[in-house]
């Protein structure tokens, strides 16, 4: 039966390893009602301490307090509740104080989560926020920075009360010190409190913790200020608190700290003081090396928005007009969907959007948590673009969407990945030729797949699957042993630990690969003459060639593939193009025939070939250029790309992806990597 | 060896005898069927020496002809390495699947492999019928390509060359199916005749003017018309096989077999008139099919045995027939 507890008390609570996924809680209960609760669980992608309070009767605004990933390993958390507030802290972080000025209940009951390991607090509980002891000449209770403005303020209490009273009367020189030291001089605004205190306002740029204050009035010895209750740092409440305070406090400064609070970022949106209805909301933030991607609406009907800039701290971006795209989405409340980026990495609980109307006036809007710098991310941000007109693929390419994107690609393909690698049955130490083939998606092919090869003489040759696709990992195992059990030939099968698309799954592959010649082969590729194999890999033994591909047929006879050339498309970009697609095949070529470009469904090259252009060009996100792309760096390298008509396959075309990849946004991933091929071979 | 689907019990021992005594040493191997072997045995021989059973796991899909039992495939590989046969005659896939097509052609490289394609394969393939996906019909295609295939009827070889299969490896073949033997003829309160055609248009039209001729007739005959593939079901309720037109089917052979006296119209340029009266003769006078039907004399199984193993003979004298399949 847990022990019920009386205000002042402190706990220190450490969450299981595992609590971020379980989304662990502790509880601090009124009776049977919930007065403070506390949850860690991930929030739009990213692992946060959530606080929220019922202390009122009613739930207020959660407090969510991003953890580190170290941090979220397991999370630990001090919890104060003085008489005057709740004083919450991130163990390493500054304490942040929660609802000040509200008092708890007098008696409290802890309902923790089974794997919360309750323990003695460093967090001093001994009084509230509103009467802490004074000590020396007097103390900081609370500071924070005033994002936007320049700004920190402060509340401090003096042993002094008649010189509080002189302080509201006028500006006077204090100086803040930080972990650093002392920081300069700078006159300081300050109005009285009820029931004694100050609130300051002293010009300050920063977010550093505060660890004391000098204050510097004119014709007496300095006073020096330290952080209440014997903290090292002054406790950082939410900027909005101090909106709170200042609506109680009294002075001839109110007004010009009105004003500043007004200007500020206070953490809270304040687009709905502007005199115009302009409504900003962002839905998803998206953090990569080459900027920040915010995607959202915006509703503005009567057009009074001039600018709309990222602040973070005293620096700002312009993103409106500028790096923004107007998309055909609609929040069903008159908004507009959006996309826009900024070009600098800023961390998003540290930025948010600067809303300037034509009148002057300006409001703010906190940014939502980041989204991991995943896959799914990148995928929505591009469905959100939606259908962007050609005429306008340059700028959301160019200036919004391609670098930012190109850019989380590299970053996500950059980390480390375990690679296992398993064998069934012996294939040959030293092949003539290695298959590659990604499996995504579809896993049932590879059993017709290795049917049809059964065919093809390949006793020479190995067979290399690599399941870009790491939630199939047990089908894969267990579908690669049956086939190898009812079709006996030797096949190997790559798991890598993560998604990462063709291109890097295709060189993966050939980085595992022994054989003289490598075949880049798509899962949903199946011989349809058994000599495929033979007059590829003859091909690619001529020195000048580069690369061979097969003809590819669709299942009723039809062509698919027979070489592709560039043509331009839409927004006048150049895209691969499959002349005499889908119509009976012409007469096959007796030799070799050169073409401009061959797709990376069949394409066969020397493994030194291979290697020495690295495989295909893993920039482009999940599949789609990197063969046109390999094809241009072999032309520049003066190599011919051949067609051989008589290496026949069966494509069922882009059915190796599965339906996961139906999804909206296909397109845009097309039109991101054919903006990084133009982008790259400057023929846009 | 001879890969069957029928119940071992039933087939008859005349097959290995004919074998054997053509100069083949003959293995039988069917699927279990419902006999069950003892504890952890996959293989086993509860009839004769020659006779094999194999018991798939339970969940084989016979029907998408496909074996996922690896280690009965295992057991398999053993059980032919112990006995490579020269010829394997399969007479139907599903308790196998097209995987042992595969298997056989591992560990008997020179063996030569023969399918006997029924209709009823052909529909489970993808050959006659709805088409299946290329999935399922790729694969398929790929191990039949590596046999020879046995057709029962003429209408098979359009659909089997559609479907892509080498024609020099489909071979038609109408031989008598081991049930097909002299039955008794059903009792003449229903005369029922049944008219097995492959669907000309003048046959068609013959067969329709003779039944409008013979509808106000009190005791008229039953004209059954019936494809080709499904005469063989119905003969044993008729007391006559008529043909309109042609028969390349076999099914005059089959009736033949079976005591069924067979009426060939297009042999005797038949009018509806004349054919009406002469069917309504028959059916005033059971007597005279009755007498035709015992004058039939039984199918020689021995000379078709013989003729059969013959041609397994030039299959076998033929390098061609195991030369690997271009194209899959």
């Amino acid at each position: 039966m847990p022990e019920t507890l009386h205000p002042p008390f402190a706990q220190s609570l450490r969450f299981s390893p595992r609590a971020v996924a379980r989304s662990e809680s502790a509880n601090y209960h009124q009776g049977e009602d919930i007065r403070l609760h506390l949850v860690v669980r991930g929030h739009e992608g990213r692992p946060c301490l959530i606080v929220n309070d019922c202390l009122g009767g009613q739930w207020g605004e959660e407090l969510r307090l991003p953890l580190t990933p170290e941090e979220a390993l397991s999370p630990r958390v001090e919890v104060a509740f003085t008489g005057g507030g709740i004083l919450v802290q991130i163990l390493g972080e500054a304490p942040v104080a929660f609802r000040p000025g509200d008092a708890p209940p007098q008696a409290l009951l802890p309902r923790h989560g089974p794997d919360v390991t309750v323990g003695p607090a460093a967090l001093p509980a001994e009084s509230g926020t509103a009467d802490a002891p004074v000590t020396g000449d007097g103390v900081i209770e609370a500071a924070a920075g005033l994002p936007g403005t320049g700004h920190r303020l402060l509340v401090i209490r003096l042993a002094d009360a008649g010189l509080e009273a002189a302080l509201v009367e006028a500006a006077t020189p204090m100086r803040l010190r930080d972990a650093k030291g002392p920081g300069t001089a700078a006159a300081a605004s300050f109005c009285a409190l009820p029931g004694g205190g100050l609130l300051a306002a002293i010009p300050s740029p920063g977010e550093t913790a505060i660890t004391g204050a000098e204050l510097l009035p004119p014709g007496r010895p300095p006073l020096h200020l330290s952080p209440a209750r014997g903290l090292a740092e002054a406790p950082r409440p939410m900027p909005a608190e101090f909106v709170n305070r200042l609506a109680a406090a009294q002075g001839p400064a109110k007004r010009e700290m009105e004003r500043l609070l007004a200007r500020g970022f206070t953490g809270r949106e304040t687009l709905s003081w502007l005199s115009a209805p302009v409504r900003l909301r962002v839905a998803r933030g998206l953090r990569t090396p080459e900027g920040l991607v915010l995607q959202g609406w915006l509703h503005d009907p009567q057009g009074a928005v001039r600018t709309i800039r990222l602040r973070a701290g005293e620096q700002a971006w312009p993103l409106r007009p500028g790096a923004w795209l107007d998309t055909m989405a609609w929040d069903g409340e008159g908004g507009r969907g959006f996309l826009a980026r900024a070009p600098v990495p800023v961390r998003l609980g540290e930025a948010w959007l600067d809303v300037t109307l034509a009148s002057g006036e300006s409001g703010t809007l906190p940014l939502p948590a980041p989204e991991s710098a995943e896959l799914p991310a990148l995928r929505a941000i591009l469905a959100e673009a939606g259908a962007i007109p050609d005429a306008a693929l340059d700028h959301a390419f160019g200036s919004v969407l391609g670098q930012p994107l190109v850019a989380l690609n590299r970053q996500r393909l950059a980390r480390e990945m375990a690679v296992e690698q398993h064998a069934f049955g012996s294939p040959p130490a030293a092949p003539r030729a290695s298959l590659v083939i990604p499996l995504h998606g579809r896993l049932d092919m590879m059993a017709a797949q290795m049917a049809l090869f059964t065919a093809c003489r390949m006793e020479r040759d190995e067979v290399i699957f690599v399941l870009d696709d790491p939630p199939r990992r047990a089908a894969a195992l267990g579908l690669a042993q049956s086939a190898f059990d009812r079709f006996g030939m030797p096949l190997r099968l790559i798991l890598p630990g993560e998604a990462r698309g063709f291109g890097p799954a295709s060189n993966l592959g050939m980085r595992h690969a022994k054989g003289e010649v490598v075949v880049f082969l798509n899962a949903d590729a199946f011989p349809q003459g058994t000599d495929w194999l033979d007059r590829l890999v003859e091909a690619v033994a001529e020195p000048s060639v580069g690369a061979a591909g097969a003809r590819l047929l669709y299942p009723d006879g039809s062509l698919q593939h027979g070489g592709m050339v560039l043509e331009r498309g839409p927004g006048g970009w150049f895209f691969p193009e499959h002349p005499g697609k889908g119509l009976r095949p012409p007469e096959a070529a007796h030799g070799l025939r050169d073409v401009e470009a061959l797709t990376g469904a069949c394409l066969a090259l020397r493994r030194e070939v291979a290697e020495r252009f690295g495989g295909f060009d893993e920039d482009y996100v999940i599949g789609d250029f990197e063969d046109a792309d390999l094809s241009a760096r072999l032309a520049e390298a003066g190599l011919r790309r051949v067609m051989v008509d008589t290496a026949t396959l069966v494509h069922l075309e882009r059915q190796s992806q599965g339906r996961a990849d139906e999804q909206a946004g296909r397109w845009n991933l097309t039109l991101l990597n054919a903006w990084t091929y133009n982008h790259k071979w400057k023929r846009g | 060896m001879v890969a069957a689907r029928h119940d071992p019990a039933s087939i008859p021992a005349r097959l290995r005898a004919a074998a054997e005594a053509a100069g083949f040493e003959a293995r039988l191997l069917c699927g279990a069927a419902g006999h069950e072997p003892p504890p952890g045995i996959r293989l086993f021989q509860p009839f004769a020496d020659g006779t094999f059973l194999a018991e798939a796991e339970p969940g084989h899909d016979a029907a998408e002809l496909s074996q996922n039992d690896s280690d009965l495939l295992r057991r398999l590989a053993r059980w032919l390495a112990d006995w490579p046969p020269d010829i394997v005659h399969l007479h139907d896939l599903s308790p196998f699947g097209m995987e042992f097509l595969g298997l056989l052609r591992r560990t008997c490289p020179r063996a030569r492999l023969l399918l006997s394609l029924t209709p009823e394969l052909a529909g489970r393939i993808g050959i006659l019928g709805p088409p299946r996906g290329f999935l399922h019909q790729a694969p398929l295609r790929r191990f039949l390509a590596e046999a020879t295939l046995l057709l029962p009827c003429e209408s098979l070889m359009a659909p089997c060359l559609a479907f892509g299969l080498d024609p020099s490896r489909l071979v038609l073949e109408a031989g008598l199916p081991p049930e097909a033997a002299p039955c008794p003829l059903p009792p003449t309160g229903r005369f029922l005749v049944v008219a097995a055609f492959p669907g000309d248009a003048a046959g068609h039209a013959l067969m329709a003017a003779t039944a409008a001729l013979m509808a106000g007739c009190p005791r008229a005959p039953i004209l059954d018309i019936r494809s080709p593939e499904e005469a063989a079901a119905a003969l044993p309720g008729a007391h006559l096989a008529l043909l309109p037109g042609a028969d390349p089917e076999g099914v005059a052979r089959l009736a033949r077999a079976m005591g069924r006296p067979v009426l060939t119209a297009a042999e005797v340029a038949m009018n509806p008139t004349a054919l009406a009266h002469l069917l309504l003769d028959f059916t005033e006078a059971p007597e005279r099919v009755a007498a035709m039907a015992a004058a039939l004399p039984p199918p020689d199984r021995n000379a078709e045995a013989a003729a059969f193993f013959a041609r397994y003979r030039a299959w076998a004298a033929d390098p061609a027939r195991i030369a690997p399949p271009a194209r899959i």
